[in-house]
């Protein structure tokens, strides 16, 4: 008996040991998916109300070894800040927003597309009869699912953004709230606007602020002049990229003020863009004249003009201001010294005295 | 002579408001600003397009309010790429006005057409004075522009003349575009492509198949350490974005900190972080490589030897166009001496999402 009790507690002690020493990693799972895959980024579709649209989604399993086993879903975004990023509501609890498309929307909730093929999912948005006009957008999450075991498990997901946009009449309040040359070493992922620029602007911008309640993409032109009434820069295209402006949203616009076309092929499917390069400023002072458009399909067209300056100092050419500057004031300065000496001589005090003669 | 001298014997306390005087002078002359000069322009415009859809024969319907309330004998519709008035006409591709017919008036009316080009309409009526009543006019039987990148815009112009000749009165501008309801199969839409494995190919054909990392047995003496690889690139023109999304490394209620800002590796001090750019102290990690150099690392993750974790924080991206570019993550994970045992996990799941 004080065996078997004995027997048992040093069972009981091993057991409990193994527990409490435990590995700082887990075995992984053998689930395996690829990784790789390519979709659309955004999709833009207009839908009146009562209609219903049949889209597509177009994946894309890069991997030549292994199927890629996805999970679909909606998620809601919104803005982060004033650039193009979204800001997703990954919970699965998360608020629905009030432009949300998943009352809407009817995806599969997953797909598996095998090794190096690409499959076309179809996918349905139902707009009610009642709906009213404006814009509605909603992101769809492709997550491949590969989260087991490991200290650290990746996961990789991609998510396309969807714009539906209900035709009618709409809330279209759109103003500016800045304007000008911006200082940018990354394309507009950190900057700021500058009045005065030492360092040659390659880009200027302007801000506009979307207090309707449709996500806005304004087009124009920007013009821009030296302080001699030349115009150095003609924009055709302030918004290239038909970037948008979301429903609340301060959003930025970065413009090259010189570019070159280039294209770039990805999947068979190529795409135009511009990139900046050296305007070739002289230093002064330059004024940018916008004249924007944006209104939706059968509502007014609005516009917007502003003008705007900013000067270009660099360095050199403060120190040669400076320069010219003191040059002026010494040759004052000599000028006056010479006046002060020339009366001060013997010849000019006999002919003052002359006239006090005189007098 | 003597009058030079008396000259300079009263200019000379004056020479300081001389100077004040010219330079004001000058002032303007560097601060003058071109004139824009004021053109009336007609109110209330809009423009509906049905259907907008590229190619397609529609009907337009353009509404305008007159603002200058005279003699007008005709009206220009030129269809432009660039909606200003004054800069050089590009007509939008695939557009076809020169068969539109007038079917429909309201407002001010009599209008006809007197002639049609592919991208230019020239209405004339009997010259008359008109007034600021909406007005709105329909045109059937016009081609859509084909090219569903570019937004386009009406370009109308009124005079008193009955041909759109000599001075213009009003001018305004109506913009739209046209779009896609559907995905035709046929045309190959811009793609983002993603892929994130413990290392992968820069063109994300292949990884090593290991989704993980095992950093290995925790302690207060050594910082643990891993690496993983992911790929990017889109040929859309806004560009991606790439965020890291999961808690710090837990076990159960027990978390390791995870550092708040850019922070050096410290042993003994609870610390998770990441970045991804080339470290030496720990040695581990990589710059990005690749050749589209406007896909860049965060500001925030770009510091060697410096690490952080942020939920949902943006660790990468690129502002427009850029094809392929292969990150290097790095892993710290430093454990305090008053750690409780436990198995510490996180998932991390990196989400790749095109910009709007």
């Amino acid at each position: 008996m004080k065996r078997l009790a004995s027997f048992l507690s040093v069972a009981l002690v091993a057991v409990f040991a193994m527990v409490s020493v435990v590995p700082a990693s887990a075995a992984p799972s053998s689930t395996r998916s690829s990784s790789g895959l390519s979709i659309i980024p955004r999709i833009n579709l207009q839908i009146n109300p009562g209609q219903t649209v049949t889209s597509k989604l177009v994946i894309g399993n890069l991997s030549n070894t292994t199927d890629l086993n996805l999970t679909l879903r909606p998620i809601d975004f919104t803005f982060s800040n004033d650039s193009g990023v979204p800001k997703l509501f990954l919970a699965q609890n998360a608020p629905q927003t009030t432009w949300s498309i998943k009352p809407f929307i009817n995806i599969p909730g997953g797909i598996v597309v095998p090794k190096g093929q690409t499959k076309t999912v179809p996918f349905t948005l139902s707009v009610p009869k009642g709906q009213g006009a404006g814009s509605y957008y909603s992101a769809i999450e492709y997550e491949s699912g590969n989260s087991n075991g490991g200290s650290v498990s990746l996961s990789a997901t991609g998510v396309s953004l969807v714009f539906v946009e209900v035709p009618g009449i709409v809330h279209e309040d759109v103003s500016l709230q800045k304007m000008g040359a911006y200082q940018t070493a990354n394309q507009g992922v950190t900057g700021g606007y500058a009045f005065i620029n030492t360092i040659m602007p390659r880009n200027v911008a302007f801000s506009l602020k979307n207090n309707g309640n449709v996500a806005e993409s304004p087009s124009g032109t920007l013009t821009i002049h030296d302080m001699w009434g030349n115009k150095v820069a003609n924009i055709t295209n302030v918004n290239p990229s038909q970037d948008l402006a979301l429903i609340g949203q301060t959003r930025l616009f970065l413009n090259c003020i010189k570019s070159q076309p280039t294209s770039v092929t990805l999947g068979g499917s190529t795409t135009h863009s511009q990139t900046c390069t050296n305007p070739h400023l002289w230093p002064g002072m330059y004024t940018m004249t916008l004249d924007s458009f944006y209104g939706q399909n059968g509502n007014q067209t609005k516009e917007l003009t502003a003008t705007a300056t900013f000067w270009y100092m660099p360095w050199w050419a403060i120190v040669v201001l400076l320069l010219i500057v003191l040059l002026i004031v010494g040759a004052i300065l000599r000028i006056r010294y010479k006046i002060r000496k020339h009366r001060s001589t013997p010849h000019v005090q006999r002919a003052r005295t002359f006239r006090l003669g005189r007098k | 002579m003597h009058r030079l001298k008396r000259l300079h014997f009263h200019l000379s306390p004056h020479y300081g408001y001389i100077l004040e005087a010219i330079t004001p002078l000058l002032c303007a002359l560097v601060f003058m600003v071109p004139q824009v000069y004021a053109v009336t322009r007609f109110n209330n415009r809009s423009l509906l397009v049905t259907p907008p859809v590229p190619g397609a024969t529609a009907t337009y319907t353009v509404s305008l309010s007159y603002n200058t309330l005279t003699t007008v004998g005709s009206m220009d519709l030129l269809f432009c790429t660039d909606p200003i008035p004054n800069d050089p006409c590009i007509a939008p591709q695939g557009l076809n006005v020169s068969h539109a017919q007038l079917t429909n008036q309201a407002g001010v009316t009599g209008y006809s057409i007197k002639s049609e080009t592919s991208n230019d309409m020239v209405l004339t009526r009997n010259p008359g004075v008109v007034s600021d009543t909406p007005s709105t006019y329909v045109f059937s039987n016009i081609v859509n522009p084909t090219k569903t990148v570019d937004a386009y815009f009406i370009r109308l112009s009124d005079y008193a003349s009955t041909d759109a000749s000599g001075s213009l009165i009003d001018l305004g501008t109506v913009g739209s575009e046209v779009n896609n309801s559907l995905i035709v199969q046929t045309q190959v839409p811009p793609m983002l492509v993603f892929c994130v494995a413990q290392e992968v190919s820069q063109d994300c054909n292949s990884d090593d198949g290991i989704y993980f990392s095992d950093l290995g047995n925790l302690d207060s003496t050594h910082t643990l350490t891993a690496t993983s690889q992911m790929s990017a690139g889109t040929n859309a023109s806004q560009g991606y974005v790439i965020t890291v999304n999961g808690p710090s490394m837990e076990a159960g209620t027990n978390v390791i900190t995870p550092l708040a800002k850019p922070t050096a590796s410290i042993a003994g001090v609870s610390q998770f972080g990441i970045n991804l750019t080339t470290n030496t102290a720990p040695s581990l990690g990589a710059d990005p490589d690749g050749s589209f150099t406007n896909a860049v690392v965060a500001a925030d993750y770009d510091h060697p030897n410096r690490f952080l974790y942020q939920d949902g924080a943006v660790v990468a991206g690129a502002p427009n166009v850029a094809l392929i570019r292969r990150f290097t993550v790095s892993y710290i994970v430093n454990a305090a001496s008053n750690l409780r045992a436990g198995v510490y996990t996180t998932t991390l799941t990196y989400i790749c999402s095109g910009r709007f």
